[in-house]
């Protein structure tokens, strides 16, 4: 069905609806225009024949009288059939005498001139098939005060219109199938091309820069734009790499140095005690946490490049979390909040142990910083349908939705968070390590506060 | 029973330190040598692997990656020889991962580069510590403090004190490693079993509720903070 949507949708099928309307629009005129010609030429030629028969009519009656005119009329009755030609003959009084009408129709004039009078179907003796409606009819005065009428039926010019009707029907059936296969076909083949790109994005979206997308033999217009955006692809991979490469190159050098600074550091604090302690403690924590920065740094784009993936282990994920929350409990209970642990038992998921350790760590550090004085952390590990789910929320100030996205960015913090301890690197890990283990990060207001929920579908 | 009173660190003992790097060999060599080691250092593989098995040391050092031979493969074959002194790897490496390997490669410890300077120390002492010491004890006495490790009993001047199974466990670490520095990351590892650093110094956090239990009412105090280092009990 969405398929069937997505294929009406599409350029092709749109364009050859147009197409087919526009096709029937002009083909309309052609027949209106030919359907005028040729219903024209009909009448002309009823006209001429209605003519020519009122002449003979009245010819028959100069030369022969009045009976052989009647006879000549009776023997036409025999043969009435398609295209009959219907006779009226009446006396100098209008009394019937001959014919195939019972009496003169009204608005009949004998002046020798085609007109289109109404018949009715009951005045017609021996009806055939003709019906009510205008025909065209001639009339004329004989010498005597006899009238004579002449009639074509209807019946033909009728058929013949409904004739030219029904082709026009058909081919404008057989255009609109014709051009709506077309399209659909074209449709199809668009969204071929389409869902292959699209696949190629979805996959790149999801975090696999290597993806590219499939090139037919064709060569056609589809297979340019495909070569285009592979070549940009290309481009931008190596310059994501280069950056990385560069940012985790500066992170590593800039680690050697640091430790030797603070090594120095170090042995004066220790062999000097004359020197102001207070000074070089305070450097001391200062060049701590540049270092700790970078290891975190380091640490991240190692996760991000998957190579933890090896050495993997099955492992219990509600004794991750109880551990980790037994190590956080009381730096939560310094700051007089209570952290309540809901977890089922028995919870094996495969995946690094000490990343998810750190992981849920990390978001317990984060909940407890940014709850105030006698807040409530609930942790719970809960197993569902198919997937594992770890939430920690907090009554804190929480985030504001917008953020959501960016908090799991390098660097990002909120504002009020830069007077806090930390790096901003903390959800980072987080986000990496889940991705690892292709687990989804979420965010969830929890009114007041922020729920931060990990779900493990794939390494149950 | 067997009872750990431990005096203070050995001086002369020896250490063995392969590694390739000039810079970083020259750092250790001179640090350890000011600490009061004896030390011998090659740059080879294959030299460091002859001395090793022909001389005695006390510890070796040992760096992961080297031009003509890998530390690991060297590790292993000093393993398979019954070679018992205590392997610590230096690695540039440094990953959850790479220390996984390490230590089933049979080395002790396992510090990734670079380090503090007394984080290495503070490893080669454990490691030292532990090769001369009786690893099944019944119970670590520090001054007045007796920690009895069968009965999960912690006694300061013969009064009860209450611990959780946590604070058991670090005052138990501390305790083995009495009279020498224990660094925050070496608690991180082995009392709690993570790789990793935490945002917060939470280790501090448990030290100090530690203390008001050991400490609190005594007036000897027998945990001691080594600014910027890390700790020492008795």
């Amino acid at each position: 069905m969405d398929r069937l949507k997505r294929l009406i949708d599409t350029t092709a099928v749109k364009l050859s609806l147009k197409y087919s309307l526009l096709y029937i629009l002009i083909l309309g005129i052609a027949f209106l225009v030919l359907y005028a010609f040729i219903t024209r030429f009909v009448e002309d030629q009823i006209k001429i024949n209605l003519i020519k028969e009122s002449k003979k009519l009245s010819s028959i009656y100069n030369k022969s009288g009045l009976k052989t005119l009647k006879r000549y009329i009776l023997s036409h009755e025999q043969f009435k059939g398609e295209d009959h030609i219907y006779y009226l003959l009446v006396d100098k009084h209008g009394k019937f005498i001959a014919g195939d009408l019972r009496k003169w129709p009204s608005g009949v004039r004998t002046d020798k001139s085609v007109r289109n009078i109404w018949i009715a179907e009951k005045n017609i003796i021996d009806k055939v098939s003709d019906g009510d409606g205008f025909w065209p009819v001639i009339a004329l005065h004989l010498k005597g005060g006899s009238r004579v009428l002449i009639a074509q039926g209807i019946k033909g010019t009728e058929d013949l219109r409904e004739t030219l009707f029904a082709i026009m029907a058909v081919i404008f059936t057989l255009i609109v199938m014709l051009t709506l296969t077309i399209g659909l076909f074209l449709g199809r083949s668009v969204l071929w091309h389409v869902d292959n790109i699209k696949d190629a994005c979805r996959s790149i979206i999801d975090g696999d820069l290597s993806k590219r997308i499939n090139i037919s033999t064709r060569n056609d217009e589809f297979d340019m734009i495909a070569k285009y955006i592979n070549g940009m692809l290309d481009e931008l991979e190596r310059f994501i790499e280069q950056s990385k490469e560069t940012s985790t190159n500066i992170a590593h050098d800039l680690r050697t140095p640091l430790n030797r600074i603070r090594n120095k550091l170090e042995r004066i604090l220790i062999k000097d005690n004359a020197v102001d302690s207070t000074v070089f403690d305070s450097i001391m924590k200062d060049v701590d946490k540049i270092i700790k920065m970078i290891n975190s740094l380091l640490e991240i784009s190692q996760i991000e490049t998957g190579v933890l993936r090896k050495n993997w282990d099955k492992l219990d994920l509600s004794e991750v979390v109880r551990s980790a929350v037994n190590f956080y409990r009381p730096f939560a209970e310094e700051k007089g909040i209570e952290i309540i642990l809901d977890a089922d038992s028995d919870i094996l998921i495969t995946g690094n142990k000490q990343l998810l350790s750190q992981s849920i760590i990390n978001i317990l550090d984060n909940a407890i910083k940014y709850t105030q004085q006698k807040g409530k952390i609930e942790v719970s590990v809960k197993k569902r349908e198919g997937f594992v789910s770890v939430s920690i929320c907090d009554n804190g100030q929480g985030i504001e939705q917008e953020y959501y996205e960016k908090i799991t960015k390098k660097f990002f913090r909120l504002d009020e968070a830069r007077t806090k301890d930390g790096n901003g690197l903390g959800l980072s890990l987080v986000k990496a390590a889940a991705d690892l283990h292709k687990a989804t990060l979420s965010f969830r207001d929890n009114n007041p506060g922020l729920c931060v929920i990990l779900e493990f579908g794939n390494c149950l | 029973m067997t009872i750990l009173v431990v005096g203070n660190i050995h001086s002369g003992m020896k250490i063995l330190l392969i590694e390739d790097d000039i810079e970083t060999a020259e750092f250790i060599v001179k640090g350890l040598k000011e600490t009061g080691y004896v030390i011998d250092h090659t740059r080879s593989g294959e030299d460091g692997l002859y001395l090793a098995k022909n001389r005695h040391y006390d510890a070796l050092i040992v760096d992961r990656m080297l031009p003509d031979k890998d530390g690991l493969s060297i590790i292993k074959e000093l393993r398979a020889s019954k070679d018992g002194a205590p392997i610590l790897i230096l690695s540039a490496l440094g990953d959850v991962d790479d220390r996984v390997v390490g230590l089933k490669a049979g080395a002790d410890d396992y510090l990734p580069k670079p380090f503090a300077f007394s984080e290495l120390v503070a490893r080669i002492e454990a490691l030292i510590r532990r090769r001369y010491t009786p690893q099944t004890i019944d119970k670590l006495i520090v001054d007045d403090l007796v920690i009895d490790l069968k009965r999960y009993k912690v006694t300061r001047d013969n009064k009860h004190i209450d611990l959780t199974p946590q604070e058991f466990k670090l005052l138990e670490y501390l305790a083995r490693h009495k009279g020498q520095i224990v660094t925050r990351t070496m608690l991180i590892e082995n009392v709690w079993d993570y790789n990793f650093e935490p945002q917060t110094n939470i280790v501090d956090v448990h030290i100090s509720r530690l203390r008001a239990k050991i400490d609190r009412n005594f007036k000897k105090q027998l945990i001691q903070t080594l600014r910027g280092i890390g700790y020492k009990i008795g």
